[in-house]
């Protein structure tokens, strides 16, 4: 848009001066619009190089500076600069002398790759799937900083999409054999979704594994609802909040309270406990009497929660599991006969109708779960913002004060 | 094209491992000294001299106009002739060149390193190549201007940064989904485009909630707080879902609170609201220095001129974001409209700021004591950093609700400029091509220009009542599409034709 400007500028001048010549105006116009278009062409080439040759100069550095950094002696690890010597280094492309670097010809012919300034390994420079997907050599290791994956039905690190989290019953059933199949067969670390490539792996040791980070297309996250302690769907999430807010059916909560309340007085008194312990421990998914008889315990709480919010996508224990084959059907009606008799079973078989969930039989997303949650809800007392932030540190990623260094700007 | 407007990979100090296995602490970056070795003789020999002479150069291609820079002596008869197309000038003497003179000066005079007209980029002739050296480029992208503010950070207390921090993985750039937690796509979208915003990224990424001294219950910005620390600090790429900030969100606004859809804008308004309550926002709109009014609040200038006594009477309103009118503009304009029913942001921003009338019964002047025709005037008397505009999609009458589905265009780059009340108020009928606008006749560096950039765009899909909502966000120079707990990379193609609900642009470039 500011390019037209001086073109204006310039024809009112010439035009101005003197009648043209036939055919001048032509001649300028077309000379004009080839000018602006070499502008056009000239700042997007500019750009691009400047981006790119940005990335190899911080390349051609960042190599010496870990060739330097890899020379000084291990001892010395408390302060390069205090160390007697000084670390430095040369490679083809830079002169690294304590922590300047001086580079060495021209970086986008001296480094041909780009390597990562953050974790100093080299960056993938095609995506691992989809679009214009090349085969990396897998026996090196890379940053995970991917190239974005272009591939239907797949996000931009290549996990497949979730699958739609309202599925049929026999779908779910179905997706679980399945996942329980692949799961027997792969020996790939639960939870991080291996990517085609590797469908051979074992054959070399060496091999690193390309690693989308996500989950698999049919996982669905567990919450513990910050209110109530309860484990729940994430996907109920909102439908499960409303009632234990009390926010839309006022009674049927303050119902719901009360009985819960009436059951830790009377019962077992441990209702938040009990919705943990419900869920299936890791690997002892599907059959098993002992999440039978452990769902047995707790069977008159989870009945009572039930009744809270009838339709929220609770933990099915394998043990409702079991039940659902007896029992198919239940009429809303009945349902809430059955619940109000408190008969532990009526309403647990209600449940299962409506969610029927697969996930839980997933058995690596159900233990990485069950990892991460205890210690999301373990002490109730503690608020629970900050009891979130500790657990993120505890789950390996850095604590809190990390951002401010990349925060600043 | 800046620093600001335009975050790259973010830039953090972290450990490397060595060949061992062993940590060792990395002192940050590397740091690459200068451009190339060529520039580094230059900067050892004349480093004064030569920032001298760029900060000269770069204000001749930011501020002078722009002829200066575009002209050029001919060699042949002498003769000084003006080019569109870029020329060069030499760092090291007053010579004005196209590319194949530059290459001759270089072999003759030896002067080796010229700056190019457009845009202030350094070519050295003995790389034969351009180079990008951090001392020039720092000032390059300053445009020769001098810092207001200086970076205060010592090496002291960069060393302190650096020893105190840890590894945080290079994927964990903050793009992740939101889980749809039930009806929750319009809380998803607000979300993504708040943590997709870079000021207030780096207001939560430098502490400014602490989660740790905030003693609220079911803090709204906690959560967000906690949102920003998982998305940039884990290494992973499934969903999230965000419990607290639902929780919070219900507990602090119960208009919005249970398990329904809601209107996205309302929930902007609701979270920016909220946000600058707990970010220890004062009552006192006018001058609250919260997060939230540094980057979003604005004043709107409102003029009512008497039509009688040409009385006029001028209101300042705050606002938070700009809501348009997108109804079929008046017949008259037909001809304007291309092809298809689609109307032109700028078009809406014109109608929002062009002259109304008012009725003898809507407005009584008061120096003509009594009800008088009048005209009244909405400008931008004040401008945030970043600018939501709300496309009135949804009307709403007395019995019914309806969506209007009007294609509304909206451009990547955004002049807003021609609506602010410098340029209403001085420019009484609107005279387009009349008056050059471009006062300082700097092509690079325009005066009277407010370019904005579309930062972000929430898209509502569907019908009124069983619509969802996904969100478009920049990051870098990539453009991702946020539906729910799923990211994708999108095209600006596909970004700029989507049914657009809120749009956010964000300034180009900031003064710092």
């Amino acid at each position: 848009m500011s390019e037209d400007r001086p073109a204006d500028g310039n024809e009112g001048d010439g035009t101005g001066a003197a009648t043209l010549a036939p055919g001048m105006l032509e001649d300028l116009t077309r000379d004009i619009l080839e000018s602006l278009i070499h502008n056009i062409i000239y700042q997007t080439a500019l750009s691009c190089h400047r981006s790119e040759k940005q990335l190899r100069m911080q390349s051609a550095a960042t190599s010496a500076e870990s060739l330097a950094l890899a020379n000084i002696e291990p001892p010395s690890i408390k302060n390069s600069q205090s160390q007697p010597s000084l670390p430095t280094a040369e490679t083809d492309a830079a002169l690294y002398e304590n922590g300047r670097v001086f580079l060495k010809g021209n970086p986008l012919k001296t480094t041909p790759e780009i390597i990562c300034p953050h974790c100093k390994l080299p960056r993938l420079m095609h995506p691992i799937m989809g679009k214009g997907m090349q085969q990396p050599d897998l026996t090196r290791e890379y940053c995970m900083l991917y190239p974005w994956v272009q591939r239907s039905g797949h996000d931009v690190y290549g996990n497949p999409f979730p699958t739609d989290m309202a599925k049929s019953k026999k779908e779910r059933e179905l997706l679980k054999q399945q996942q329980k199949q692949q799961d027997k067969e792969s020996v790939g670390t639960p939870g991080s979704q291996d990517t085609d490539m590797n469908a051979g792996d074992g054959t070399q040791g060496k091999e690193i594994k390309l690693n989308t980070g996500g989950k698999p297309a049919s996982y669905i996250p567990w919450h513990t609802c910050p209110k109530c302690k309860r484990s729940l769907l994430i996907t109920r999430f909102a439908h499960h909040l409303d009632k234990c807010l009390g926010i839309s059916g006022r009674q049927s909560s303050r119902a719901a309270m009360a009985k819960i309340s009436g059951v830790n007085g009377s019962g077992s008194g441990n209702t938040p406990l009990g919705s943990r312990m419900g869920t299936p421990a890791p690997g002892s998914q599907g059959d098993g009497p002992i999440p039978k008889s452990k769902a047995k315990g707790i069977s008159p709480v989870k009945n009572l929660r039930d009744n809270a919010d009838a339709s929220d996508g609770e933990n099915d224990t394998p043990e409702r599991k079991k039940k659902k084959t007896k029992s198919s059907y239940v009429k809303k009606a009945d349902r809430e006969k059955l619940s109000k008799e408190g008969t532990p079973n009526g309403s647990s078989v209600k449940i299962k109708l409506k969610t029927g969930n697969p996930t839980e039989r997933r058995d690596s997303n159900m233990s990485e779960k069950r990892e991460r949650e205890p210690s999301e809800s373990v002490d109730e007392g503690a608020p629970k913002a900050k009891k979130l932030k500790l657990s993120m540190g505890k789950a390996g990623s850095p604590p809190a004060p990390t951002p401010l260094a990349q925060g600043s700007p | 094209m800046d620093a600001i407007a335009k975050p790259s990979a973010l830039a953090s100090p972290k450990l490397i491992k060595n060949a061992k296995g062993a940590v060792v602490p990395s002192s940050q970056m590397a740091h690459i000294a200068y451009g190339c070795e060529h520039m580094r003789t230059m900067m050892e020999n004349a480093r004064k001299q030569t920032f001298g002479h760029y900060r000269g150069i770069l204000q001749k291609i930011y501020e002078e106009p722009s002829i200066i820079a575009q002209t050029y002596n001919k060699k042949t008869d002498g003769l000084s002739v003006v080019s569109l197309r870029p020329l060069y000038l030499c760092l090291q003497c007053p010579n004005i060149m196209t590319e194949a003179d530059r290459d001759e000066h270089i072999d003759s005079k030896r002067h080796i390193f010229s700056v190019e007209s457009r845009g202030g980029n350094v070519y050295c002739g003995d790389c034969q190549d351009f180079i990008y050296d951090p001392l020039l480029e720092e000032r390059r992208l300053q445009k020769g201007k001098k810092r207001k503010y200086e970076d205060t950070t010592t090496t002291e207390e960069h060393k302190l940064v650096l020893n105190n921090s840890t590894f945080l993985p290079c994927r964990a750039i903050g793009l992740r989904g939101l889980y749809n937690m039930g009806q929750t796509c319009f809380m998803s979208v607000i979300l993504q485009t708040l943590i997709h915003n870079p000021f207030i990224r780096n207001f939560y990424l430098s502490e400014g909630h602490k989660t740790v001294d905030c003693e609220r219950e079911s803090c709204v910005s906690c959560a967000l707080d906690e949102m920003f620390v998982e998305f940039h600090s884990v290494e992973k790429t499934e969903g999230f879902g965000a419990v607290n900030m639902l929780m919070g969100s219900w507990l602090a606004g119960e208009a919005l609170a249970g398990y329904q859809q809601q209107d996205a804008h309302e929930y902007m308004q609701f979270m920016l609201n909220t946000l600058h309550l707990q970010n220890g926002g004062s009552t006192d709109t006018e001058d609250c220095d919260c997060i939230v009014h540094q980057t979003f609040y604005g004043r709107l200038s409102s003029t009512v001129t008497c039509d009688n006594c040409r009385n006029t009477t001028t209101a300042l309103d705050p606002y938070m974001d700009l809501s348009l009118d997108i109804r079929n503009l008046p017949k008259k304009k037909k001809s304007e409209r291309s092809d298809d029913d689609q109307i032109a942001l700028q078009s809406c921003l014109d109608r929002f700021t062009g002259r109304e009338k008012l009725g003898a019964a809507e407005y009584t002047c008061q120096t003509c004591d009594g009800g008088q025709n009048a005209t009244k005037q909405l400008s931008i008397k004040q401008l945030p950093p970043v600018l939501p505009i709300h496309l009135k999609r949804f009307e709403h009458s007395k019995s019914t609700s309806t969506k209007l589905e009007t294609r509304i265009s909206f451009p990547l780059t955004l002049d807003l400029y021609p609506y602010t009340t410098a340029y209403r108020s001085t420019s009484p009928p609107p005279a387009k091509n009349a008056a050059p606008r471009n006062t300082s006749h700097n092509t690079n560096a325009p005066a009277n220009t407010l370019i904005y950039e579309l930062s972000s765009v929430v898209v509502h899909k569907g019908k009124i009542d069983s619509g969802h909502y996904i969100s478009y966000s920049r990051e870098g120079d990539d453009w991702f599409m946020f539906d729910d707990s799923k990211v994708v990379l999108a095209s600006e193609k596909e970004v700029l034709g989507a049914e657009a609900y809120l749009l956010f642009y964000m300034v180009q470039c900031l003064e710092v």
